[in-house]
């Protein structure tokens, strides 16, 4: 692209062609991230439906529901009939010409297609196949949504006040297994390189959780204990954690006992700085109970900009809990170019969260708004060698004979 | 037959892919400029051709002298605009072709399947060029852009009421120049930053640019001057037109100190020219008093022409600094004296289909010491490259070209390959 420079943009994965079976929002968010790397992704749709997730609002962005819009830019649209004989040639055809496919279909289907990784790599040996599922290939057709995976994985046991298991926010089951696939693909690739061969690549939901589970399942291994739900504290830390203020709410983590000092003296609470009782993280955490409620008390009388401002100025980590309003309202989140803006057709630009990255001091820019469906049906299917269009569907010609 | 290599650095642009769907003067003159640089430029037409297909100067077997000559050294693909199926082929085009094409230049309205973003869809870092008529996108041509920017009623004989075109379009011409530089700016910046470009360029913007670039724009606002005809006369100087008494007509340029010593001297002006001087205060080394009163030095001067043939005129004022050429006709210029134009290393013989063989230009650029340009290229019949490009461009196998040949969503030349017109094909 760029003659004796370092690439101006993020795209890495250039010249990667990926052909995107997914819908929803676990393979999306995978081939989302190697699209935004500058892979060239070709979203493979359902006629007239496409990606289920196109209809999964209000909010709609013009024809498509928002849900799509956050997970697919960047990406190309064919509309292919997989039951149909002709579209599943041009699949194969498709897939000849690439490096990786991501399917997210229940386990079985793709076999059943005949689209499975062996079946592929007749026309592409080389072929890296990443299949995403909520349980795993081979075990049965379980629905692994992301609530129902949520739970199975333990993470809302973890989550929420004790009691009362907890959904995160966001649909983390689908995000960290997009996450966990794109990460093997991408080291399927450069394994590539020196084996000339592909992978088989199974990533599940609740595998993906579960690997996220980190020290809470090593204590739960180490011990055979359940931990105890941290809900916004720290089983482990004290005081780490939310704390209302009398006008909303400050997270505070301490990391150290000096931190710990620095907080009470800086908060005018000169008497727990002292005390002999909270002097070490040990001490606090025997004297937890106590502690908490009375930091909770006290910190309760102070404002929230009262308490940030002390803490900031005493390197103590501390920060405010805010909205999404006042999260994009942040110069630091627009400094690190946190939003992209892309442009429908007929519904004009639309902003999304962008990815995390920064390459070279370059964060990723997206190179296409969400594609319409089959949007690049015929662009394709030149770039294949054949007709812009079926001879069925040829317009104002005379039939082929 | 022409090769790059026996031209070594005459052919820059070499491996751009220029799409162009065009008509008239401007759009396909940028593209020909470009062509004539060396690039690959695609001129895309409708089945049948673009309107100006057939537009005036035409042979007598109706080709049009006009388009041959503004799309000189091109392909040319003609297509079924109206199908979905065309439209998806020349899109595929325009946005395909590897890293040095996805170039569009284009003087289509209202055409949003080639719209920046609609193309910009398929290749985000497309270089799209839309020429309009004014900045506002609405329709203006050259002879509209005139009138609306002053030059017709400053323009012709002085006293005359009525405004005066001149036959130049000139506003095409520069507007076609423009171009074809935001082209090759746009694609410097795609090549340093990988971004694409939509650029646009309207005709009445060039002429108000020039009116601008000229001073007429400022006189009008700082001096407040409603600048009047001065027909022949050079504003600000000393140049006008003179006649011979053999009845030819001489156009003179006096612009410096020098030039105006040495016509006196060639003229044998000095002396009355300083009586003159004298009597007026004037002081006609200057071109403020030049100008002042150039009716009265014109009427010397042309004294002086009338009792000439245009020949003794010649042999008096060689060799003397002034510029000065002789009126000629488009007829004179490449019939009396064609070795004048034969000699022009600019201007090639080329058979042009259709037209038959006849002299024309090249690019007016040359490079390097020796003056070193591309050969001259006939313009391609419509459709001539039709088959070639879904080939070679497209990657379009044999059963798909036959097939969109035969449902008639292109048109052209089919089935030989001429390699000597082909030396574009990648």
């Amino acid at each position: 692209m760029t003659e004796g420079g370092a690439a101006p943009v993020a795209n890495a994965l250039r010249g990667v062609r990926v052909i995107d079976f997914t819908q929803a929002l676990s393979g999306p968010y995978c081939t989302m991230m190697l699209a935004d790397l500058g892979a060239d992704v070709i979203k493979v749709e359902r006629p007239d439906i496409g990606d289920d997730s196109r209809h999964w609002g209000p909010p709609f962005v013009g024809s498509d529901a928002a849900y799509f819009m956050s997970v697919n830019r960047s990406k190309r649209s064919v509309a292919l009939d997989l039951k149909d004989p002709d579209d599943l040639a041009m699949v194969r055809e498709l897939v000849a010409t690439a490096d990786v496919v991501v399917e997210n279909w229940r386990p079985g289907t793709a076999d059943r297609l005949g689209l499975g990784a062996g079946d592929l790599r007749t026309v592409n040996p080389r072929l890296v196949f990443c299949s995403i599922s909520g349980f795993g290939q081979g075990q049965g057709t379980l629905s692994g949504y992301d609530q129902i995976v949520q739970g199975t994985s333990g993470a809302m046991s973890l989550t929420g006040p004790a009691g009362s298991p907890t959904k995160w926010g966001i649909p983390v089951a689908d995000i960290a297994a997009g996450m966990f696939a794109s990460t093997a693909i991408v080291a399927a690739l450069h394994e590539r390189h020196t084996t000339g061969m592909g992978r088989t690549i199974d990533v599940a939901m609740q595998d993906c959780l579960i690997a996220m589970l980190t020290h809470q399942a090593t204590r739960y291994l180490a011990t055979g204990a359940l931990p105890p739900n941290d809900v916004n504290g720290h089983s482990t830390i004290v005081p780490y954690g939310l704390f209302a203020t009398s006008d909303g709410f400050v997270n505070v983590c301490v990391g150290n006992d000096s931190q710990f000092r620095r907080l009470c003296t800086e908060l005018g609470f000169d008497d727990l700085a002292t005390a002999e009782r909270y002097r070490t993280n040990p001490l606090r955490l025997r004297h937890r109970e106590e502690l908490l409620a009375d930091l909770e008390t006290r910190i309760g009388e102070l404002t929230t900009e009262r308490v940030i401002g002390s803490l900031q100025a005493a390197g103590v980590p501390v920060g405010p809990v805010r909205t999404m309003a006042q999260v994009f309202d942040d110069p630091i989140v627009k400094e690190r170019d946190m939003t992209v803006t892309v442009t429908r057709p007929e519904y004009g630009d639309v902003q999304l969260p962008n990815g995390p990255w920064k390459f070279d001091g370059q964060s990723s820019r997206p190179r296409l708004p969400p594609p319409l469906l089959g949007e690049h049906t015929a662009q394709i299917r030149i770039e294949l060698g054949l007709a812009p269009h079926p001879p069925s569907t040829a317009e104002g010609g005379l039939p082929h004979s | 037959m022409f090769t790059a290599q026996a031209h070594p650095g005459a052919r820059p642009l070499e491996g751009l892919r220029i799409v162009e769907v065009s008509s008239f003067v401007a759009a396909p003159l940028g593209g020909m400029t470009l062509a004539q640089l060396g690039a690959d430029v695609v001129r895309v037409d409708p089945l049948g051709g673009a309107p100006d297909t057939s537009r005036w100067p035409l042979t007598v077997n109706a080709a049009s002298l006009y388009w041959a000559g503004l799309n000189k050294g091109k392909r040319s693909f003609e297509v079924d605009f109206r199908s979905q199926a065309g439209r998806d082929l020349v899109r595929s085009l325009v946005v395909g072709a590897g890293e040095t094409g996805g170039i569009l230049l284009t003087n289509a309205v209202g055409r949003d399947w080639l719209s920046y973003e609609s193309l910009a869809r398929l290749r985000p870092d497309l270089v799209h060029l839309q020429i309009e008529g004014k900045h506002d996108g609405s329709p203006a041509v050259d002879y509209t852009v005139n009138a609306a920017v002053g030059f017709p009623l400053v323009t012709g004989p002085e006293g005359l009421a009525d405004p005066v075109n001149h036959v130049l379009p000139a506003w095409d011409i520069a507007c076609g120049l423009y171009a074809s530089i935001a082209i090759l700016a746009a694609e410097r910046h795609r090549r340093t930053s990988g971004e694409g470009s939509q650029m646009r360029v309207a005709l009445q913007d060039v002429a108000l640019a020039m009116a601008g670039n000229l001073g007429f724009l400022a006189e009008a606002q700082i001096n407040k001057v409603d600048r009047k005809r001065i027909g022949n006369y050079l504003y600000g100087g000393f140049a006008r037109d003179f006649t011979t008494n053999d009845g030819r007509r001489v156009m003179v340029v006096v612009l410096t100190r020098r030039h105006w010593t040495d016509l006196l001297g060639a003229t044998g002006l000095g002396d009355v020219v300083a009586a003159l001087e004298t009597s007026l205060g004037a002081d006609f080394t200057t071109e403020d008093d030049r100008f002042e009163y150039r009716e009265a030095l014109a009427g010397l001067l042309q004294h002086w022409f009338s009792q000439r043939t245009l020949d003794q005129a010649t042999t008096a004022l060689d060799g003397g600094a002034y510029l000065w050429s002789v009126y000629r006709t488009f007829v004179e210029v490449v019939g009396g004296a064609e070795g004048d134009l034969r000699d022009n290393p600019m201007i090639g013989e080329i058979d042009q289909p259709g037209v038959g063989v006849h002299l024309a230009p090249g690019s007016p650029i040359t490079f390097g010491a020796r003056g070193t340009r591309a050969e001259v290229a006939p313009a391609p019949r419509l459709g001539e490259h039709t088959e070639a490009l879904l080939h070679d461009v497209l990657g379009l196998g044999d059963g798909v070209v036959a097939g969109l040949f035969a449902d008639r969503v292109v048109a052209g030349r089919q089935a030989h390959h001429d390699l000597t017109t082909d030396r574009n094909a990648s």
